[in-house]
Formats: C-alpha cells, structure tokens, sequence
C-alpha cells in the first residue's frame, strides 16, 4: 500500500468516526531500568474513559477529545503511571518502574476489563518475567513451566513443559519467539523450554478465540518477547542453578543489544533418574533493539538452541536443534496509523534414532524451515482500530522414518515445499459502551484456503464489572503429530504431514469463550466459558488401539472441549499481608476417532490451583498448591497367552487386551511446591537474587496411573502411577552487575 | 477476626479442597468379563493347518500360561480356501484348545475364517507371505570361529512378510536365541556354545508379526480377539562352531 493510500484510508476512516475536535496523542511505554519496550501494556484516558493497548514496539495512539487529558499507564509488575498530556505533536515516553507482582494482576491479566481496550485480548494473558519467576523453580527457572499461574493451561505432568491450552495438546498450540514461529522450543525429551530465562522480558498466551492478526495455530499461541536492551546502569549477569549457568551481557543505548546463553555442566537428567545418561544442550538467544529519539523503531531477533542425546552412531539417540533468525521494522508512522515489516527465517532439525513408536522401533529424521515476510498496517480510530496485513512464507518439510524393528511402522518419506499466504482485516468500534470488534483471516496454501471469521464484544455491566465474548475459526495448513502421552521418556519425535494426509480433512476448529471480569477494591475476579468443536484432528494411534492395523499408524477425527474458569485473586492490603490467587478449572475434552467419542488422553476433568504470596522485607516467600484429577487412561480387558503352544517354539507369554479406550481414570494428583527469593547487594553495587525452592515438597502423588506392561513373572494386571516424584530442591542465584 | 485471618482461613480451606480434589488415590478400572480369543498360524509347509480357541483371563484375575480351551461345542468356524471351497476346524483329539483342518496352503494366497466362537461371529483373513528367499548366507552350514560372540550376516527377502525371524534351537528342540527384525539385511547374534547348532529362519506376515511379537499384540480378527496369520515355509541351517 503506497503513502498516499494509506494516508486517504486513514481519512476516510477517521472522518467516518466523527473526529472533528479529537486529537492523537501517540507514545511508547518503556520499563524505567532498561527502556525496554512494554508490549501489552493498557493506556487509559481518564476524560474519555477508554484504553488502548500498547503493541509489540511499547507503542499506543489515541485519540482524545480534550486537553489536558490525564494517562493511567499499567502493566502487570510495574507501578502505575500517571501522565497529564497537553495538545502537543510530541511523542510520549512512559517509564514504568518495577513494582512487586501482586497475584490478583495475573487474574486481571486475562481479561481487557476496560471499556474500549482491545477486544482481541479476550483470552490473552501477558505476564512479565517477573509473575514467572514468582512460582518455584524445579531445578531452574523455566518460563514455559511457569504458565501454570494460568488456569486455561495444563501440563501432562510436573516433568514437563509442554503447555495445553484448554484442552489441546501442545502440537495443536504453537510457539512464537518476538511473534517469529519456532517448533518444539524443548530441552531434554520435553522437560524444559529450550529458551533461557535471561532471555525472557515477558511471556504471552493468547487462547483461541485469538486477533484475527494471529495463524497458524489450532488452540492457543504462547508468544515470549526477548530483551533486547541492558537494564539501568546494568552491563551484564548471570543465573547459576546446580545444573547450568547462563550469563549475560548487553549494551547500548538507542540501538541496543542483548545476548545471553546457557551451558549445561552436570547431567540434569541425574536429577530425575539414578542412571547417568549422556546429555547436553545448549541454547544462545540474541536480542537488539533501534530506537530514534527514545521510541522503539526495530526489533532483532535471533535464537539457536541444541541437544544431544547419547549417540546415535552407538545405536540409539536423539539429536535436535533449532535456529530463528528475525526482524521487524516500524517502516512508516503516521499521526495515528503505523506500518511494519516483518521477516523471519527458522529451521528446525530433529533425528532420533532407534525410538519405540508404536509397536516398532524406528529412526526419525525431520526438516522443518519457513522463510517470509510479513506486513501489519495499525490505524487508530477515535472510536476504535482497524488492523490489516498479509504475509508470505515459503515452508519446507521432510519427514523421513525408517523402520528398524516391529511388525510395520511402515517406511515413509514426506517432502512437502509450498508456500503459504495469509491475509487479515480486523475492526473494532465502540457502540455506545460496548466495543465490538470483527476480523477475518484467510490462510492458504496451494489450492487450499481456509476462512476464519473471529468475532468479539465487551461491554461494561457495572463500574468493576466486565463482560465480554468472543467466536473464532482457526486452522493450520499442515499436520504435526506427536506422541500424546507424559514425558516420562526422554526421546521424543513428531511427524510432519501435508493437510489431507490420507483423505484426512483440513484441521480447523471453532473456538467460542466468555469472560465476566470483576475487579473490585483488593478483590479480582474472572470467570471463563469456552468451548470448541474441530475437525481434522491428528494424533499417533495409540498402541491400546489394538484392532487397527499395524500399520495404520495415524489416526484422524474430531474434537470438542468445553469447560469453566473461575480464578478469584485477593491483593494483599498492605505490607506483610499475604495475596492469594485460587483457580478452580472444570473441562471436558473428547476426540472421536470414528468410534464414538472417547474422553481425550490428556483430559483433566477437575483442576484446583492455590497460589500465596508474602512479602517480608527482602525476602519473597511463593507457594503453589495444585490438586487434580487423573486423566484418562484405557484400561485392560483381559489378558491373552500369546503364541501358539506346539508349532512355533517360540514359547508364551502374557499380553494384554485392552478395553474400550480411555474408559477409565486414573488416580487424583497432587503437589504443593515452596519459593523463597532472597534480594539482596553483591560487590561492586551488584544486585542479587537467591532463590530457594522446592518442588513437590510433600512427595505427593503427581503422575498418573498406568497400566505395567507384562512380563514373564507377571501373574496379575498391576496398575501403577508412572513414575515417583521425590521432592526436588533447588538453588539458584542471579546477580546483574 | 482480622483480614490475615481470614486470608490464612480461606487458603486453609481451600488447600482441603485441593487435597480433597486431588489426593484421591483410587481409579475405576471396570471388572473384566471372561472371553475366547483366538490364534492360528498357516503353514504351507504342514499338510494340518490349525488354530487354538482359548478363554481369557479377566483383568482381575491372576494368570498364567496354562492353556484354558474354550468347549468345543462353543466353537464353529470353518477356513475358506482361494478357490472359493471350504473346509471346517474340528477338535484335534486328545488336545484340548486345538483345532485342525487338513489342507495345504499356497504362497502368497489369501484365505479366510468365518464361524462363531461362544456365539460371536468371527471373522480373520490372511495373505500367506512368498516363499522365504536368502540370498546370504550361500551355503546351508554357517562356520564361525570367534571365542565368544559371533554374528551372521543374512539377507532374504518373502513377499508379504513383516517380520523375519531367526531361531537358535537347542538340542532338545527348545528355542536358545531369538532374533527378529523387519530389514531385509540383518546381523544374527550367535553365541558359542556346542560345535553344532541349528539356525530356523522363517517370515511372518503382518497379523501373526502384530500379534505373536508385539506387546500389546495387535489383534486382526474381528469379533473376538486374536489373529490368523501365515509363515513362510522355514529354512533350516547348520552352525558350525570351529
């Protein structure tokens, strides 16, 4: 779109408005100690009574009516700012200090809440790494495990860091680095994010209905922003935990850099088994930032991480990796429109050699890189927005699996070049006091293309009370299936299909969620509804799926879920009192694979949550109590001698014969984890943080109950939790200097 | 009482709820029913094909590797042949859970059984894997000579099989080593033992692969549990320990 089109767009549309005696004030909301842009920060103008959000550069624009106008500028973990604004033509800076996480915010930060904030940021929740580093660390801080504050995400168990989203499973999420796509952002199997904490600014999970802005993800998008600048008199850091260590360094002032990276110095699988299994990995992220005259005008991003899982020359291992290299530029600012670009390029590798997949044993060899460019036009209306954009990506695929073992996983090789469009156009406008928005997406690739029609509205009930909703269509133009089960094995693989794989249909699902918000002197409070219906749902059929032939190693079908979310905070009244957030999350999640519908594999029906907070002076005490009921599992129907007794000499042994799938529960879990952190000055005006923590201090039972497979000295079907957690303590110090 | 009170009261309270919640250590596993399954593996290297129908044991019962044959008044099936004739499984005499029919089988053709068992329709079908070719070793004795662990390096090929599957056998018949692998090139581990040992090697097909070599098995008759499946006419070897 040329210069001149986009200034006549922006006429026509703000003359439609009525603007006449409205005015921009445009600006950027930083953090104070580095400058570092706020995305998702919620600017309000108290004359007009509306807010607007900041985008992923910390900018906002909006149009106010009168002068002076006073600006109430919040983000979650950060003190409030307060700016009166004259008629000025001068861009805004707001430094927003840090300031204690309160828990009641992270409820808050779920819901818009604010009458004319973007509606697209239903089921959005943004957290700093600040709120992440609020919940005990398991051997190291890990953003990804951390979104257990959210009651919309679940994980299969305490090892792992696969995030679902209201009843979803992570290959049916996706994961974005600075809003750059990047695949399986893991670390041993799957136990922790591959992304070191150093380099988390904030994280967000946008649970579908998502902005019509965002693709390419069946159920929720969990999206981490980098740093990219040093703190306030800051150059450089460290965080030492008893398994690694990842300094830091940064510099900089308008063009800003920051670079971080971790190394791995004992084997952190020791932690969880008594085995010593040859590990490493690596990880380096590299973030910069160009500013003029203070506002954010470009954003670098690069990130590579690696690891090695024994030896794959030896017989059995896996070797992984994965490299992002992106950009975004603010090619174009006008009074109350801006226009950027965006390009990005990843790749991810992964082989596995000698893994069990189903009844065989195979080895794995994956390619996957995306290349493109992206462009976002953002025009702010007096009484609303409208965002449009179009981007083109060239994606690669091979997935090879050759089979070593078994009675036929069957050899297969999938190459799968094409290029995918996409195309959106979202408008939110405020009627009367409630804003409704409506977008739509168009994905595409080749003769393929799917519509996704999103649809949002909210409208203040009362002063302190919210309500909103929302409808939206998401699709995804290939197939990633993995392994739907825990993590209790350390090897891990997927496969990547071209959409329609075998007749398979498009996955696509429709998404409806309802909001009530309530925030009211110390007391927060949400309460969600969502639900969905999908079609085109993949996963590796499951070994219990007997009667299907060997063979047949993929299933497809269909989904729903439907479910609550009730979240109530309580901020503490003063110094020395605690806060507390409790959750309470209900979901019902099914598949049917062409028999009927059976509960999903991972489905927790009842899932309670209790976080406290206590400040004592320097130091920050967190617990974490969760209690939930156990998934389902498929249980056995009746045990078979295997192998015929005169002919083959190939002996008898037991085997089982599973009952209808998912038919029965198992067992309830339970954990409650303990974080202290200790702050405190180091040497040369050096500032500490000590962290103490233990995870499941109670030894509660947090795996789930799983039938043992049989072997020759079995007599009885024994049903057991799959592994022991013991409690794990650990240690942890950052210092910035 | 004070607002920390009642801060302390309602997380007290709901960590009860929690535990409550959460801490239940029991699961409902439904009680297992009594059911036949079946098993049966065409040889065309046998002039008497059979199958076995035996009851299995409920889930919440203990087991072991005894044989618990279905009566067979409870059992009727009958194999359909290519050429479209059929011939029907009867009790063999004297061995409870044993059902012969006298037939020869065909390389690469598909038969079929229908019937009921214990008033369940039960259908299997089953494509009779190509004969066993092994293009190596050459020669039908094998002579090693390592001090303790030796290998064979075998490549063969059989239409329709899944599985190939190498057998040490003992002097008395029993099974001392057991390799199976679905390469068409493949390494056989032989450790030393007597001067002479005989090696079976023979090729599964996909139903007898998924059911006889899997764990879970996987089951390809319909109805009831279990499979029908073939092998390829076996080809014996020498070992020959120098």
């Amino acid at each position: 779109m040329t210069r001149r089109a986009t200034v006549v767009l922006v006429a026509f549309l703000v003359s439609a408005e009525n603007a006449s005696a409205q005015s921009v004030v445009r600006g950027s909301v930083v953090t104070a100690e580095a400058a570092n842009p706020i995305a998702a920060a919620r600017v309000t103008s108290l004359r007009m009574m509306k807010t607007v959000t900041t985008d992923r550069f910390g900018r906002f624009a909006m149009w106010v009516g009168a002068f002076p106008d006073t600006l109430v500028v919040t983000f979650i973990g950060r003190a409030p700012d307060t700016v009166v604004v004259g008629n000025i033509s001068t861009p805004l800076v707001v430094a927003l200090a840090p300031a204690p996480v309160p828990l009641a915010d992270v409820v808050v930060s779920g819901s818009s809440l604010s009458h004319g904030s973007d509606a697209s940021t239903l089921s959005r929740w943004t957290l700093p790494a600040d709120a992440l580093r609020l919940v005990p660390a398991g051997v190291e801080f890990d953003p990804l495990r951390a979104l257990t504050l959210l009651p919309a995400v679940s994980y299969t168990t305490p090892l792992s860091a696969r995030p679902l989203i209201r009843g979803y499973s992570a290959e049916e999420s996706s994961f974005r680095l600075d809003g750059f796509e990047i695949v399986n952002p893991y670390h041993i199997g799957r136990f922790f994010g591959a992304l070191p904490g150093e380099a988390v600014d904030q994280v967000s999970v946008n649970a579908a209905p998502f902005s019509a802005s965002m693709g390419g993800s069946l159920a929720g998008i969990i999206d981490v922003t980098g740093r990219s600048r040093p703190p306030r008199g800051k150059r450089g850091g460290a965080t030492l935990s008893l398994v690694s260590a990842s300094p830091w360094l940064s510099g900089g002032d308008e063009t800003a850099w920051f670079g971080t990276a971790r190394a791995v110095y004992l084997s952190a699988l020791d932690v969880v088994s008594s085995k010593h299994i040859p590990y490493d990995f690596q990880d380096v992220y590299l973030g910069g930032a160009i500013s003029r005259n203070g506002l954010p005008r470009a954003h670098l991003t690069a990130f590579f991480s690696r690891d090695h899982l024994l030896d794959q020359d030896q017989g059995t291992g896996m070797d992984w990796n994965n490299l992002l290299l992106g950009t975004r530029l603010r090619l174009a600012e006008w009074s109350a429109s801006t226009l950027e670009l965006s390009a990005a390029g990843t790749r991810f590798s992964e082989d596995a050699t000698n893994v069990a997949a189903r009844h065989s044993k195979i080895d794995v060899a994956n390619r996957s890189s995306r290349i493109g460019l992206g462009t976002d036009l953002n025009i702010q209306l007096p009484r609303g927005r409208v965002s449009l954009g179009a981007g083109a990506y060239r994606r690669a695929i091979t997935n090879q699996v050759r089979e070593r073992s078994g009675p036929g996983f069957p050899t297969s090789d999938v190459a799968l070049n094409q290029t995918e469009f996409n195309l959106y156009g979202e408008w939110q406008h405020e009627i009367g006091s409630m804003t409704l928005l409506v977008g739509t997406r168009v994905d595409a690739v080749g003769s393929h293309g799917v519509v996704q029609p999103r649809l949002y509205a909210g409208i203040p009930l009362t002063k302190s009370v919210t309500l909103e909703g929302g409808l939206g269509r998401a699709s995804r133009l290939f197939y990633m299936i993995a392994d739907p089960r825990s993590e209790p094995d350390v090897a891990f693989y997927d496969f990547w299909l071209p959409i329609e794989h075998n007749g398979a249909s498009t996955p696509i699902v429709d998404h409806a969620s309802a909001t009530l918000g309530i925030v009211t002197g110390h007391l927060t409070a949400r309460v969600s509804a969502f639900g969905s219906s999908a079609k085109g749902l993949g996963e590796l059929r499951p070994e219990t799926d007997q009667d299907a032939p060997a063979a047949a190693q993929f299933r497809f079908g269909k989904g729903r879920t439907r479910g609550l979310e009730a979240q109530v905070g309580l901020a503490a009244a003063g110094k020395g009192l605690p806060s507390l957030t409790l959750s309470y999350t209900l979901t019902t999640s099914e598949r049917n694979w062409g028999d009927g519908w059976v509960p999903w594999s991972q489905e927790r029906r009842h899932t309670a949550r209790l976080f406290s907070q206590l400040s004592l002076g320097r130091w920050l005490l967190f617990s974490a109590a969760e209690a939930a009921s156990g998934p389902p599992f498929t249980p056995v129907d009746q045990v078979v001698q295997v192998g015929i007794p005169d002919s083959t000499g190939l002996g008898r042994f037991p085997g089982y014969i599973f009952g209808k799938e998912n038919s029965s529960r198992s067992a309830g879990t339970f954990r409650i984890d303990l974080g202290a952190t200790y702050q405190f000055k180091g040497p040369w005006s050096s500032d500490m943080w000590l962290g103490l923590s233990v995870i499941n201090v109670g030894f509660g039972p947090v795996a789930p109950t799983e039938v043992q497979p049989p072997d020759l000295s079995t007599t009885r079907v024994r049903y057991e939790r799959a592994f022991d957690l013991p409690a794990v303590p650990t240690v942890t110090l950052r210092v910035e200097f | 009482m004070t607002r920390i009170e009642k801060l302390l009261t309602l997380g007290l309270a709901s960590m009860g709820l929690l535990v409550q919640t959460g801490c239940s250590g029991s699961f409902d596993v439904p009680l297992g029913q009594k059911t036949p399954y079946l098993q049966g593996v065409l040889d065309p290297s046998r002039s008497i094909q059979s199958i076995w129908v035996e009851w299995g044991t409920p889930s919440d019962s203990s087991f072991d590797a005894s044989i618990r044959p279905v009566d067979t008044s409870l059992v009727h099936v009958v194999l359909f042949l290519p050429d479209g004739s059929q011939a029907p499984f009867l009790p063999a005499a004297g061995i409870p859970g044993r059902f012969d029919v006298g037939v020869s089988i065909l390389p690469e053709s598909t038969y079929t059984i229908r019937g009921t068992v214990d008033n369940v329709a039960v259908t299997a079908t089953v494509t009779v894997p190509g004969v066993l070719q092994v293009l190596e070793p050459v020669s039908d004795t094998i002579r090693l000579s390592a001090v303790f662990l030796d290998s064979v390096r075998f490549k063969w090929s059989s239409k329709q099989a899944s599985l190939f599957v190498a057998q040490l056998l003992a002097t008395d018949g029993s099974t001392q080593g057991l390799t199976v692998t679905s390469d068409s090139v493949d390494f056989i581990p032989v450790f030393r033992s007597a001067d002479t040992i005989p090696l079976l090697v023979r090729s599964y097909e996909g139903n007898a692969a998924g059911f006889l070599f899997s764990s879970p098995p996987a089951t390809s008759a319909r109805g009831i549990a279990g499979f029908l499946g073939a092998v390829a006419t076996g080809r014996r070897f020498t070992i020959l320990w120098q």
